[in-house]
């Protein structure tokens, strides 16, 4: 059985949809991360189209779009975007203040997680939250950089967060 | 071709066929090429050589020797090639159910150019009711009217309209004089209802004036409005036009006809309906059809498998030529595989515990069957069966990246069949949950104008408990479309 990292519905093995939500389960997302190093295979048919999604490049706006609530938070002007919620005296000030997403009650730490935009990648690296970020439902060692893909699932503690990139 | 082909091609059986599938293959072929019922050049040799074929393989001793005297089976000799890709590499050892997708595709061997493509025996059906008035009705002239102008020489065409009755402004002939075929044309005036079956069955009387098996017999039905109580009669007409080799497809114009009586009726020839959502859509869609028709390589596709108590097929769609959510049942109606693309399917398996006893379980076994018009007389079959390797943990090797896309297209088409499934039982709270779902993955996926539908229609089914017409076919034929794209790589 698989869990989906959105609802929780079980899926038995081998689905790549969850049922209930339509969520992309952890087990398609890496295939879709490797697959776009093989595009241009082909084959004798020749005609199989390129993949719609494409490889992130520097020039691509990134998001984040909070699952709950739907909404939009723009990652621009700056290469690095520290993630948490601001607290009273608080001396270092996040970049993207998730207060309003009900940040506490979700377990965000005050400094959770800071989002890298490079020239070939966006990585996220946790901040030794206490409660931990996840990418995809995996929970990632703090203070390591893994890579982002356009659609990635990330939840700071329970709050879950869609990672978009766009040309 | 060679000139005569083997006992077992001309029964259209495969060399290891046990003697039920060799004598219900006979009585298949004797029941079509009766002299009886036909006059078709070269069909009573056919049927005496069936006859001969069935006379040797019905007798285990004279089958033997016959056998020993064949060459070697020979796979290049299908005029089609079949490509086969998996979501996975191999299944899991678990005693649990499992699911496996696979991306089925067909197209004609390459050497397969010198095919002459079939001549057309085409019948417009046209919608002339009250409500065509106007644009509509000007939009469907004018597109009838360029596909009169594009006959090629060997073409058959005619043209029927409908309201509460039928008329046939331009018959069947051989000889089409152009000129008044357009002018006939031009003075189809709108007024009265709309009774699809009148339309329907003097489309087939005009189309089977010139029926013949080397041609593409097709009744292409444009409408805009629901048809009352000849539904029934409408679909054992598809049906019967299904038998004689005739297909229909189907255009709903705006957002008043009924489309899932539209996809049963086309269906039934293995075709589809489409959505027209603005007049002047009109043309693009029907020169695109005539196009497709003109470019037939095979056609009365069907793919029939063995039922297997241990893997179900649960999901059939086909992504290519024609976008549609087919039967799982066998046998299943796949329409035609054109020149210049391939046929393409998606399936879903259920794998239960029990096909995994072996190093290696059968998926699907089955046989692919077609008809090319150009070589009329013989039955095309091929194989196909589908295994996959039983490991002990779970291959995660990526599938293909068309296949994946097809997936992700397809994700999304079915949770809005389930939404509207959802919606059908009434049970809206849940309907209108997945389609604000829906919501976020069209918005991931660039689809914005959709995504907006969706959520407007998420808003609807709250409020009215009510889907509109307009969003609801939007929903469903734009997501449809988005699966012809994920494997053509571009946005329609």
């Amino acid at each position: 059985m698989i869990t989906c990292p959105t609802c929780q519905h079980a899926e038995v093995e081998g689905a790549l949809f969850c049922s209930e939500c339509g969520a992309q389960l952890v087990s398609i997302q890496n295939l879709a991360t490797q697959n776009f190093n093989i595009t241009g295979q082909t084959s004798d048919f020749g005609d199989v189209a390129p993949v719609r999604q494409k490889a992130y490049s520097a020039s691509d706006t990134i998001s984040l779009q909070v699952l709950e609530g739907g909404q939009f938070i723009q990652l621009t002007d700056r290469k690095e975007f520290t993630i948490g919620r601001v607290s009273d005296g608080q001396s270092v000030m996040p970049d993207v203040d998730l207060t309003s997403y009900n940040a506490y009650e979700n377990g965000v730490s005050r400094l959770h997680a800071v989002i890298k935009k490079g020239e070939t990648s966006v990585n996220i690296m946790d901040l030794g939250s206490s409660n931990g970020t996840y990418l995809n439902g995996t929970r990632l060692t703090p203070e390591r950089d893994y890579p982002l893909q356009h659609g990635n699932i990330i939840s700071f503690g329970k709050l879950k967060i869609q990672f978009l990139a766009k040309k | 071709m060679t000139s005569s082909p083997d006992y077992y091609s001309l029964l259209g059986i495969f060399r290891d066929a046990t003697q039920d599938e060799i004598k219900h293959a006979y009585f298949e072929a004797a029941q079509r090429l009766h002299p009886d019922k036909n006059e078709a050049p070269g069909e009573t040799e056919i049927f005496l050589d069936v006859q001969q074929a069935y006379e040797t393989l019905s007798d285990p001793q004279k089958r033997a020797v016959y056998d020993a005297s064949l060459p070697p089976e020979d796979e290049q000799a299908q005029l089609m090639v079949g490509r086969y890709s998996f979501s996975r590499e191999s299944l899991v050892r678990t005693n649990e159910k499992q699911l496996l997708y696979a991306m089925l595709e067909w197209k004609p061997r390459e050497s397969e150019d010198g095919f002459n493509t079939p001549p057309l025996n085409l019948c417009l059906v046209l919608d002339r009711s009250t409500s065509m008035k106007g644009e509509k009705m000007d939009m469907v002239k004018a597109s009838a009217i360029h596909i009169v102008r594009n006959l090629r020489s060997g073409d058959r065409l005619s043209v029927v309209t409908f309201s509460d009755r039928a008329d046939v402004v331009v018959p069947a002939s051989a000889v089409l004089d152009q000129r008044r075929a357009e002018t006939a044309i031009r003075s189809i005036l709108p007024s009265g209802g709309t009774e699809i079956f009148q339309g329907l069955k003097t489309g087939l009387a005009e189309v089977r004036k010139s029926l013949a098996k080397e041609r593409v017999n097709h009744i292409i039905l444009l409408t805009d409005g629901q048809t009352y109580g000849d539904e029934p009669q409408s679909l054992i007409l598809a049906e019967q036009a299904a038998a004689l080799g005739v297909g229909i497809s189907g255009f709903g114009i705006g957002d008043d006809w009924n489309d899932r009586f539209l996809d049963s009726l086309t269906a039934k020839s293995g075709n589809n309906s489409q959505y027209v959502a603005e007049p002047q859509h009109i043309q693009r869609f029907l020169e695109r059809k005539f196009k497709e028709l003109s470019n037939v390589f095979a056609e009365d596709v069907v793919l029939e498998y063995r039922k297997s108590k241990n893997v179900h097929l649960n999901y059939a769609f086909r992504i290519q030529p024609n976008e549609a959510h087919l039967e799982s049942q066998s046998p299943i109606k796949l329409g035609t595989v054109l020149r210049d693309e391939p046929l393409r399917l998606l399936l879903e398996f259920e794998v239960h515990a029990g096909a995994l006893l072996e190093d290696e379980a059968t998926v699907f076994q089955g046989s692919l069957k077609y008809d090319i018009p150009s070589h009329s007389l013989t039955k095309n079959k091929m194989r196909v069966l589908l295994k996959r390797k039983i490991t002990e943990v779970a291959d995660l090797t990526p599938p293909p990246p068309v296949l994946i896309n097809a997936l992700i297209s397809l994700n999304l088409y079915r949770m809005q069949e389930k939404a509207q499934e959802e919606v059908d039982a009434g049970q809206y709270e849940h309907a209108s949950r997945r389609l604000q779902h829906l919501a976020t993955h069209l918005l991931s996926q660039g689809e914005r104008s959709m995504a907006k539908t969706v959520i407007l229609e998420a808003e609807n089914l709250k409020r009215k408990q009510e889907f509109s017409e307009e969003g609801r076919k939007n929903l469903k034929y734009g997501t449809r479309a988005l699966l012809l794209s994920s494997v053509k790589g571009r946005k329609s």
